[in-house]
């Protein structure tokens, strides 16, 4: 039988220190701990020694501070601005809701793993939320039309709960395809990016990401007023796009700083692609708020209200269908930003 | 010339520890050269590793993940070295250090105090 030699910690305690110890810092820290090991109690000792501190410092490197407050906007006016009069919340509701939200998505960000999801996990993301609304969507049909049996609204509901399975290999094929694009992507750059290549290319990278960060800026403005015009989405809707414009336009102008040697020319890659891939999250929520508010406003509010259970149903699998969608192409890009870095950090 | 970061103490001996380790600078040997250059203080692992973080952050260092290691259960290092700003930061505390000791040592002369070695 294999043994465990005598200078490893004990298998249960590392695993316990692997599952704390957020992804960004667990291979150095659990490999330093387990290369001082001394014996269970003393890698204890320095565990509660060392944990806490990295937890937190990983956190404050994880929190993009103007990001957060961006993100905080978004949340707190969508959760004054809409939601059905039971359970409209109040601005000190909302805050609170908000601020747990905003722990919530500081966590998130700081345990976000350092790979893209595997294959498996996405087909089980996809079951799993098709699940969701074949679940929700007959409860709500039982619900709003009990007195409604053999109405037209019925038969139609009906017939839309019997296509919902078709959902799950649509939605399976869709990440399969963010999936193919991530590894085209992630080749391409392991084969053209040696110390030469990155050097070569920063200016040009620099140029392209500021160009995007601007042009990105005015497409939300015009978006803010056309949703404000068309829509009539709401003024906090025009005020939090024409914030969010204005950072953008802000970071577009961050001067290059000089690079002096391949290390921190890495480093500044790191950092950049890390940045763009938080502020490309966030933004691809606000783009969608409009069609997720339009969504509820216009189907789930409605059916409510005039008590069609195949509106609220169709909206529900509408919005469920797209915070899938959104999670899914943030997850992967996530992922394949992280897969970058970890490129990036090997090539010293 | 680029602006001049304010550095802490912790930061200083931190970089210290770096800059005398040169390539040899990961999470384990700085916090032992650390632990040497402040003395009988015990200083715990964690505060290294976050104001390792921090000063990455700042730019005066950066750092690398070295092929993975066996004895460490396969698991890589990540080395640090010190940059230009990171260097320049250390030069200016360790300058403004010696004027503070002369200035001790001006005042005090006549055998009042010895610095510990």
């Amino acid at each position: 039988m294999e043994t465990q030699p005598l200078t490893a910690p004990p298998v249960i305690l590392e695993k316990i220190l692997q599952f704390l110890i957020p992804p960004a810092a667990r291979e150095t820290v659990v490999g330093d701990l387990r290369e001082i090991y001394r014996g269970p109690s003393q890698y204890m000792t320095e565990a509660l020694g060392t944990v806490p501190l990295v937890i937190l410092s990983c956190a404050i490197r994880a929190a993009n501070l103007p990001l957060l407050l961006l993100q905080g906007g978004l949340i707190y006016f969508c959760l004054v601005d809409l939601g059905a009069p039971s359970w409209h919340l109040g601005p000190v509701q909302a805050a609170l809701a908000t601020a747990a939200a905003l722990t919530g998505l500081i966590l998130c960000e700081t345990y976000r793993r350092t790979g893209r999801p595997t294959v498996q996990r996405s087909i089980i993301d996809a079951i799993l939320i098709a699940i969701v609304i074949i679940a929700f969507c007959p409860e709500t049909l039982g619900r709003l039309n009990a007195r409604a049996a053999g109405t037209p609204d019925f038969q139609m509901a009906l017939q839309f709960v019997m296509l919902l399975p078709l959902a799950i290999p649509l939605l399976g094929v869709l990440r399969t395809l963010l999936i193919m694009q991530g590894d085209r992507e992630l080749e391409d750059f392991g084969d053209h990016h040696d110390d030469a290549a990155l050097s070569q290319s920063y200016p040009a990278f620099l140029r392209h990401m500021r160009l995007g960060l601007l042009w990105e800026a005015l497409a939300l403005l015009f978006f803010a007023v056309v949703g404000q015009v068309v829509l009539h989405i709401g003024l906090w809707f025009l005020s939090l796009c024409a914030l969010v414009a204005g950072f953008l336009a802000l970071i577009s102008h961050v001067e290059p700083c000089t690079i002096r040697n391949a290390f921190a020319l890495r480093a500044e890659y790191r950092r950049l692609f890390l940045h763009r891939q938080q502020s490309r999250r966030f933004l691809s929520w606000l783009w969608a708020a409009p069609v997720l508010t339009v969504i509820y406003e216009n189907l789930i509010q409605a059916g409510l209200s005039t008590g069609r259970g195949v509106l609220v149903m169709i909206g529900s699998a509408a919005l469920i269908a797209i915070c899938f969608l959104i999670g899914s192409i943030n997850r992967e890009c996530a992922g394949r930003t992280q897969e970058k870095i970890g490129l990036l950090e090997r090539r010293g | 010339m680029a602006p001049q970061t304010a550095i802490g103490q912790f930061e200083q001996v931190v970089l210290a520890a770096i800059l005398s380790l040169n390539d040899g600078a990961y999470g384990v040997t700085i916090h032992a050269k650390v632990e040497a250059l402040s003395g009988t203080r015990k200083v715990a692992r964690g505060a290294v590793y976050a104001t390792l973080d921090r000063m990455e952050d700042k730019r005066l260092i950066s750092s690398w993940l070295s092929d993975p290691i066996k004895e460490r259960g396969g698991r890589s290092r990540r080395y640090y070295r010190l940059e230009k700003s990171g260097a320049r930061a250390l030069q200016e505390s360790a300058q403004t250090a010696r004027r503070i000791y002369e200035t001790i040592a001006q005042s005090w002369k006549g055998g009042a105090w010895k610095p510990n070695r």
